[in-house]
């Protein structure tokens, strides 16, 4: 009987939980300097949530943004930016293929996946980024990379920004994952 | 100090700016609501700045709400401070509150259901579902094409099958062009690109199929999709699995887990993988993306339903707020524009009612109020007048007023006014004094009250009454004789109506006018009597000297020459004549001494001092001489020998009168000297008394009178030259027998200053 019990309580706190708790989590970035030019390779992962899930298949496009930075540190002052970059990435439904389509606005590349977890994976796997010349980060510096990935609000259309603006369903963005050049 | 400050700057540099601001503001909100509405039209051109234009839109509302309840707090603080205008204002404010709120409200009600409705008949699940069925055929029509595709891929697959790497690269291009495919690739072990060939020239690289596709078809599966290119173009993508030959590496492909059998020519034999990539008629995919963006435009528009009516709601609800709150704030504003006049007026209004006709309100309107304004300014102006013009009136009145009252207070005849039931109205210090009463009993009583308290004022009401009481006698001409101890006093009584005064509303009363005639009567029956005593001294002395020489002459003829008898006659008889002219000298030097106007010296003196000498004179006579003198020196203005005189003549009066009338009381006959100071009268009293047997009742009326006495020797002079030394004093003498017996003689001298 009591065994029952317990599982009818799970099952009960399982039923309160949302089915897909949305998150976006920097995983993983690193850095390499070629041919005299900084490469970044950065890993996210992101959970939708279901609102962004039925916005999708509702013809609303959903925009990323991968934002890197590069400070420089200094003693007794702020950092100061030595590269600011954003890379945009969005993903739209294709209802006449039933395929999700990722685009890249800034290279004008895309891909299309059968499914939404194969779009996101695509999006959240960066490789080889040029990022910057390595001359513009003298030697003697220090140096603090930060990346996050966000979903741009501003992309949405307008009727859903002041609803998604204060709603914590459509906060997805990443803290800051630091990371050195 | 510094809330006061900052209290002062507000009201002083602030508050005038805030109808300014506020209206700035206003103005800004409806240009910041009219790009709302236009990014909400979706229109490109403001949408970055939705969020901006929000938070704008609603700081802007909360600035009004402020400025609202700002003025919500200072209309409530000043109702409970009723101050003026302030009820009026509320009401104002609230008749333009309802006004505009009413029609707004309504207007917002009737827009929000519109929106409501209007988004809402947008949606007919007819064309949902119209939309929904011509994605279906454009998808069915791009189906057919797609297994055509897939066959024909299959097919080629078959025929490259068991080919070579270099063969399949030759026939690769060759079987592309047949088929009309834009792509054909072959992949092989590890994905690696065996062969590809393309129609575009200018591409490098084939497009490469996702890890999931590649999955698919290791698993033996064929795969099919249909996917969107550049320029709203549709591809079809094939991929299928053949077996071909590649060069024996030694190592197996990561995609193909059961490995590869090796052929005798040394070739491998793997499992491939040929992508065909072949496009879709231009036409149709035309009409099919376009069936597509109406589908997912329709879906996007469900999606936003709910979002769009919420952002229309937003938006109309800021409109709502800001026409409400601008309609409240403009409706403080001429509710206190329109007011301010009354309350100026009210405020006016206060300062007349407490007696300030000197505000002049300022008229800053040519309208009704505005000539409200003026005439009010007219009124105080004109009340202003006549009040300073009532009180330079009432200033004359008081000044007239104070100078009769001083010309009555220093006037010597005594002023009475009587109302209508003899309750004494007005009186001066002269009248007072004339019926020997205080100015203050006289002022607070009636005549018939004083008549009974003072017994001497009887001869005055009598006569009053007597006018009084005889009908059509308008005036009084009377004299009237009062007796009380300071002596006899002659009044002469002038008595008139009062007409009614209509002013001070006081009834008709009458007024007396008193004169002390006692002194001028006195003076002229002094002024006969010294005549007459000067004239019978000159008649009488004269002869006097030849009959004393001619009875001499005859006794000293005749003596020798008559006999011893008629001898003694003679001597007998000149005796007596000569005796009785020496006693007739005597008589007249006392007549000439009454009517000589003597050298009159003043000089300070004490007259307890004087009295204390001429009593010792009489020291160890036959009548004792008491004296019974006040304390402190009695200070006077008199002449020592006349006042010396005075004394003598009263204590010997009273000597002679007490040894002829021979008493023959126990403590034996006694004259008493009494001093004391008389502060009421501002005077010296000096009485006088003994205890024989008093005046005759009927001189006492004239015992001062020359020839008026008691005593068969007495001249009849004593007394009179007392009371012309008391005058020549400026003072005052009476003579009475009191009831205890005896008789009185009372004087009455003004005091002298304290010698410093």
């Amino acid at each position: 009987m009591k065994s029952w019990l317990l599982v009818g309580l799970l099952g009960w706190l399982v039923g309160l939980a949302p089915l897909h708790a949305g998150e976006v989590r920097v995983t993983h970035v690193a850095a390499e300097v070629r041919e005299g030019m900084l490469y970044v390779d950065a890993d996210a992962r992101v959970d939708l949530f279901d609102a962004q899930r039925e916005a999708l298949l509702s013809g609303v496009p959903l925009t990323f943004a991968w934002e890197f930075s590069v400070e420089q540190e200094r003693p007794w002052l702020w950092s100061r930016d030595v590269e600011s970059q954003a890379i945009h990435a969005r993903i739209e439904y294709h209802a006449l293929s039933r395929l999700y389509r990722v685009i890249w606005p800034d290279s004008e590349e895309s891909a299309t996946f059968a499914t939404l977890d194969g779009a996101l994976e695509a999006l959240t796997h960066l490789r080889a980024l040029a990022l910057a010349p390595a001359s513009a980060f003298p030697k003697n510096g220090a140096y603090r990379g930060r990346t996050r990935l966000r979903l741009v609000l501003e992309n949405l259309p307008l009727p859903m920004r002041p609803r998604a603006y204060f709603s914590d369903r459509w906060q997805l963005a990443s803290e800051w994952y630091l990371w050195a050049p | 100090m510094g809330a006061l400050t900052l209290r002062v700057f507000y009201r002083r540099r602030l508050r005038p700016l805030v109808p300014w601001v506020s209206a700035l503001v206003v103005i800004l909100l409806l240009i910041s609501l009219y790009l709302l509405a236009d990014a909400l039209r979706s229109s490109t051109r403001y949408e970055s700045l939705y969020l901006w234009l929000l938070g704008f839109n609603v700081v802007g509302v909360l600035f009004l709400l402020g400025v609202v309840v700002a003025n919500l707090w200072r209309l409530v603080q000043s109702v409970r401070a009723h101050v003026p205008g302030a009820r009026l204002t509320t009401r104002f404010l609230g008749a333009f509150v309802a006004l505009s709120l009413a029609p707004v409200a309504i207007v917002f009600y009737f827009s929000l259901d519109f929106i409501q409705r209007g988004i809402d008949s947008w949606f007919d699940v007819r064309i949902e579902q119209a939309l929904g069925d011509a994605l279906e055929l454009s998808r069915a029509s791009l189906e057919v094409r797609m297994r055509e595709a897939l066959r024909v891929t299959t097919r080629v697959s078959g025929m490259m099958a068991d080919t070579d790497a270099e063969h399949a690269a030759l026939e690769l291009d060759t079987l592309r062009r047949e088929t009309e495919a834009t792509e054909m690739t072959l992949f092989g072990a590890g994905n690696m690109i065996i062969a590809s060939a393309s129609d575009d020239t200018q591409g490098i690289l084939p497009a490469r199929p996702s890890e999931a596709m590649l999955m698919h078809v290791r698993q033996g599966n064929d795969y099919i999709g249909l996917e969107p290119a550049q320029l709203d173009r549709l591809v079809i993508r094939v991929l299928t699995p053949m077996r071909g030959y590649g060069l024996n590496s030694g190592a197996g492909s990561l995609g193909d887990p059961e490995g590869g059998r090796t052929g005798l020519s040394g070739l491998r034999s793997e499992t491939w993988l040929l992508q065909a990539m072949f496009p879709v008629d231009p036409r149709l995919a035309t009409l099919a993306t376009s069936v597509q963006d109406a589908f997912h435009q329709y879906r996007e528009l469900i999606y936003l339903r709910h979002g769009l009516k919420q952002n229309f709601a937003l938006a109309l609800g800021l409109a709502l707020l800001l026409s409400a709150l601008t309609a409240v704030w403009l409706a403080f504003v001429a509710a206190r524009r329109l007011s301010a006049p009354i309350r100026e007026l009210a405020l006016g209004t206060r300062a007349v009612a407490a007696g300030d006709y000197s505000l002049r309100l300022p008229v800053q309107r040519n309208d009704d109020l505005g000539l409200l304004v003026r005439s009010f300014n007219t009124m105080t102006a004109r009340i202003a007048e006549s009040t300073e013009e009532a009180h330079r009136l009432k200033e004359d009145a008081d000044a007239q007023r104070d100078y009769l009252e001083t010309v009555l207070q220093h006037l010597s005849s005594g002023v009475l006014t009587l109302d209508e039931h003899a309750q004494v109205r007005h009186a001066n210090a002269a009248a007072a004094t004339m019926l020997g009463v205080s100015l203050d009993e006289l002022q607070q009583s009636s005549l018939h009250g004083l008549c009974l308290v003072h017994a001497h004022l009887n001869p005055l009401c009598e006569a009053l009454h007597a006018w009084l009481d005889h009908e059509g006698v308008v005036e009084l001409g009377q004299e009237v004789r009062l007796f009380s101890e300071s002596g006899r006093r002659i009044l002469m009584l002038r008595g008139a109506p009062l007409a009614h005064d209509m002013h001070s509303g006081e009834e008709g009363g009458l007024v007396l006018v008193m004169d002390d005639i006692t002194a001028i009567i006195q003076g002229q029956r002094d002024a006969a009597w010294s005549e007459v005593a000067r004239r019978l001294a000159h008649e009488i002395k004269n002869p006097l000297t030849p009959i004393q020489l001619s009875a001499e002459r005859l006794r000293r003829r005749l003596g020798p020459v008559v006999g011893e008898e008629d001898g003694k006659v003679l001597e007998r008889a000149t005796h007596t004549i000569v005796q009785q002219v020496e006693a007739m000298k005597h008589m007249v030097n006392e007549f000439a001494e009454y009517a000589r106007t003597p050298e009159f010296q003043l000089e300070k003196l004490d007259l307890n001092a004087l009295v204390r000498d001429v009593v010792d004179l009489y020291r160890g006579g036959a009548v004792r001489v008491r004296r019974d003198l006040a304390e402190q020196p009695l200070w006077v203005d008199g002449d020592t020998g006349r006042l010396r005189q005075l004394l003598h003549n009263l204590v010997k009066n009273a000597v002679e009168a007490l040894q002829e009338s021979g008493v023959t009381s126990p403590a034996g006959p006694t004259v008493t000297l009494r001093t004391r100071l008389r502060a009421d009268e501002d005077g010296v009293e000096l009485c006088v008394g003994d205890n024989g047997p008093g005046f005759p009742p009927e001189l006492v009326e004239h015992i001062f009178e020359p020839y008026v006495t008691t005593r068969p020797k007495g001249t009849g002079l004593g007394l009179a030259i007392v009371k012309k030394i008391v005058e020549e004093h400026a003072g005052r003498v009476h003579a009475f027998n009191p009831a205890e017996g005896g008789a009185r003689v009372l004087i009455l001298l003004p005091a002298a200053a304290v010698p410093s």
